[in-house]
């Protein structure tokens, strides 16, 4: 009872502020990459560039400096070298149909032009032969990491030209049209105690009220053990909330280091992975029962 | 026996209800059979027959075994306790729902009962879930030790000015069971994936054994009758280990003892003081300096999550540590009105962490400040009587903020997608666009495009980047307490007093803790907060006094 007299006191002394103009020392000056090498045709894309400075929202528009003119490079376990050529705003891509080949082993070399030689440990390309529908089947006998891409196209009615405004009745003229909501945000499962087993994707239940037809375009990529822990703990440092039970927040690294300057902080991640592609169309009038409207 | 001769059994007496109604030592053969590998055969019950078949189990290929009943909590081996927290009312609902036996009073009677006896099992769960199996409680294990420790030293005065100090210690600490104490794979870092098995021991069984040597040596050197030198060198092994989270609303700790992920802790200390006396006593003042080398000091991943985790160990890393500093201290020790003290410390402490085979570097292997590290500690106590009953004190601290891992930038992953490339690669981005809108008419929603601009794409994953680990530092505390207390006239005969002390007289808003949330709502937040704990200037007033 003390006790509970004790902090009932101090809570009612204690006062929580948000820190809106937040004192650091050490601004951040890190390196960031983010890479995709994949066993489908298309060109490889990295993008380099330098952190922002803090903002406690997240940043429509991103302010962070571009690494420019780097000299940017992938190479293979048998010594074969691409190069991928400077686009502009930090973007790399090769100009042909580059494409990985499973069981190899790849490396991301980039050089800056302000000296710093960076590289990212060779990761190989796992086969990603499943079929997919909404589970996956899990290859038994190894460990497998999954990195999912969702991307939603959502039909819906249009009228056009723009409706005079109600009582008027509109302009007979639908069009059915497509929108492409973005979605940055990758699904993350793995096999772990459920190797050789159907996973459940969890994709959340979709609205399906006022639409006639949806599709989900997923890419399911078979990534290291790295890479997936990589985006585990980007995902769960989203849902810190300051509780003791949560996730202590800290820098996220994966496998980059810089050969001729230790200190130089490096972040993001080479992705290198089998994939597979499938698209979900559902039709609300054949795929979806009566019962849910 | 079968389920409508247990029914009978149970009709003929409700004493016939409890533990003894189920083969527990069948089961238990099952659970042994299982985590040998073995086949078996097992008994299923058949209501509508009032028999038993038989049914094989094929525990060569399965790796977890998940046994569901009322007496469950009986049996041993366990590796995990669920206790799902039902009242007698969601318990019958289910038994309708599940539709097996027919329900009478006397079947809401055997409930009641079976509930008594069940809620005694409670305190032996691991987890205990509500009715919508959210978790209630997650009970952590309690960890027994034993500590054995034998001391042998001696003082010898070489001169009359210097005296030797030595000695030498055993100790010897045990992780001792009862318990399930996890073992991992060797050489692969530590994680769920390379976790073995959950090792279950006994009461008093060795989980591991410790143990090493505690050398110390001292030696004081008078000068003079006012001044003294002392050095001195020590070991001491360790095997507790503080863990804190400092970076929560209200930060905490756990201690941790050594196991056989986490070797002990073993501090090499070295100490030199010089001491003086000024003015035959009235003054004292001292300087003392230290340095520590820590081997084994236990800290945690980036990113750990400490509190609640049954595979706490592979949140846990193993590294070194250092820190050094020194003591300023000056006290007035008598005088007529006028007595205190005034200390200033000087610290430093890092740690460092390494990659291993078994586990992986922390703060990309670069050495970090200490948790609670405060390099400048500044303090001082005034004592001044100003009149025969009027007394003033004072009290000043301050100390540089702990340090802290703050947030220092935003940054970006591409995580491409095709609608984005294809934009890109056709210079639409940026692009003019539309947004969709719409209005209802006679119970119809209708939808409609609107000419939109749309600036920019947003096509990244936004994330908090965050400094080095404690590289930030959280405000400096500063507190000034100022104290009057008024005594008893010289003849009174009362004994009582009046003391009117003012706590943090600058109202500082001293900072307790800062810390960050990002599921605010909105993804992709990384907000900071600060927690101020008696922030304002606060009066008392207290009255002594005391029975003759």
């Amino acid at each position: 009872m003390k006790r509970l007299i004790f902090f009932l006191c101090l809570t009612l002394l204690s006062c929580e502020t948000e820190i809106t103009d937040l004192k650091i020392i050490n601004d951040s000056d890190d390196i960031v990459v983010y890479g995709e090498l994949t066993n489908t045709k298309g060109p490889i894309k990295v993008r380099i560039h330098q952190t922002s400075k803090y903002d406690p929202f997240d940043i429509s528009t991103f302010k962070g400096r571009s690494i420019e003119n780097a000299e940017v490079y992938v190479k293979d376990d048998k010594g074969a070298i691409t190069i991928l050529k400077y686009l502009g705003e930090g973007l790399y891509s090769t100009d042909d149909n580059s494409i990985g080949e499973i069981n190899r082993k790849y490396k991301l070399h980039i050089n800056t032009l302000d000296g710093l030689e960076i590289k990212i440990d060779a990761e190989k390309i796992e086969d990603m032969p499943f079929d997919l529908s909404a589970n996956l089947k899990d290859q038994a006998g190894s460990q497998n990491n999954y990195f999912i891409r969702r991307q939603d196209f959502v039909e819906f009615l249009t009228t056009c030209p723009v409706p005079p405004p109600p009582p008027a009745s509109p302009t007979p003229c639908f069009s059915k049209c497509w929108e492409a909501p973005l979605n940055t945000q990758p699904l993350l499962i793995n096999d772990f105690q459920l190797d050789g087993e159907i996973l459940p994707l969890p994709l959340n239940p979709i609205n399906l009220k006022d639409i006639t037809r949806w599709a989900i375009d997923l890419n399911v990529l078979n990534v290291s053990k790295n890479v997936y822990s990589f985006w585990k703990k980007q995902e769960q440092q989203h849902l810190v909330g300051g509780s003791i039970f949560d996730k202590i927040p800290a820098q996220i690294k994966e496998n980059l280091t810089c050969i001729n300057k230790p200190e130089q902080q490096l972040l993001g991640v080479f992705l290198v992975a089998g994939i597979t592609k499938k698209r979900i169309q559902i039709d609300r009038f054949k795929d979806v029962s009566p019962d849910v409207f | 026996v079968p389920p409508a001769t247990n029914h009978q059994n149970r009709l003929l007496d409700l004493a016939n209800i409890g533990p003894q109604e189920v083969n527990l030592s069948l089961l238990q053969n099952h659970i042994n059979d299982f985590l040998e590998d073995r086949n078996t055969i097992s008994p299923e019950s058949n209501f509508a027959d009032n028999t038993f078949e038989t049914k094989p189990l094929d525990f060569e290929r399965a790796s977890i075994l998940v046994i569901e009943g009322t007496y469950i909590p009986l049996l041993s081996n366990l590796d995990f306790l669920i206790f799902i927290n039902l009242d007698y009312k969601s318990s019958l609902d289910n038994r309708i729902n599940r539709g097996r036996e027919s329900f009478d009073p006397f079947v809401e009677k055997v409930l009641d009962i079976e509930h008594h006896i069940i809620t005694e099992y409670k305190t032996k769960a691991d987890i205990i879930v509500d009715v919508n199996y959210k978790i209630q409680a997650l009970i952590m294990p309690i960890e027994h030790s034993r500590y054995f420790s034998v001391n042998i030293g001696h003082t010898r005065s070489l001169t009359k000015k210097l005296n030797l100090d030595y000695g030498l210690g055993y100790v010897v600490f045990q992780l001792v069971g009862p318990g399930n104490f996890n073992v991992y794979h060797e050489n692969t870092v530590r994680d769920e994936s390379t976790l073995i098995e959950s090792k279950p021991y006994k009461k008093n069984d060795v989980v591991k054994t410790c143990q090493g040597l505690e050398p110390r040596i001292s030696m004081a050197l008078k000068l003079n009758e006012s001044q003294s030198i002392k050095i001195g060198y020590n070991q001491i092994q360790q095997f507790i280990h503080l863990l804190s989270n400092t970076m929560a609303i209200s930060p905490a700790d756990i201690w941790k003892k050594s196991n056989q992920q986490l070797p002990q802790q073993i501090v090499d200390q070295y100490t030199i003081g010089y001491v003086k006396d000024w003015n035959k006593g009235m003054y004292e003042s001292s300087i003392e300096a230290y340095c520590k080398n820590n081997k084994n000091v236990i800290d945690y991943v980036d990113g750990a999550e400490l509190y609640l985790n049954p595979l706490i160990e592979t949140q846990l890393l193993v590294g070194k540590g250092n820190a050094y500093g020194a003591e300023f201290f000056f006290k007035k020790v008598r005088g007529v009105n006028l007595t205190g003290w005034i200390s200033y410390t000087y610290a430093k402490s890092f740690r460092q962490v390494n990659a291993t085979p078994n586990q992986e570097s922390a703060n990309f292997g670069l050495r970090y400040p200490s948790n609670f590290i405060s390099p400048n500690n500044f303090k001082f106590v005034l004592n001044d009587r100003l009149t025969n009953r009027i007394s003033f004190n004072a009290n000043f601290t301050y100390a540089t903020g702990r340090p802290i891992t703050y947030p220092n930038g935003r940054y970006k992953i591409y995580v491409y997608n095709e609608v984005y490339d294809y934009l890109n690669d056709n210079n639409l981005n940026p692009r003019p666009g539309f947004i969709i809108q719409s209005y209802g008419r006679n119970g119809q929603t209708y939808y409609f495009l609107n000419n939109s601009k749309v600036d920019e794409l947003l096509d990244g994953y936004s994330t908090p980047s965050f400094s080095l680990r404690n590289s930030e530092r959280i405000p400096d505390y500063i507190r000034l307490d100022l104290g009057i207390t008024l005594d008893p006239k010289p003849n009174s005969k009362s004994n009582s007093s009046w003391n009117f002390p003012i706590y943090n007289v600058l109202g500082r808003q001293n900072v307790y803790s800062i810390y960050f949330k990002s599921s605010t709502g909105l993804r992709n937040q990384a907000r900071t907060y600060k927690l101020s704990i008696l922030r304002a200037v606060i009066p008392s007033l207290t009255y002594n006094f005391k029975f003759q």
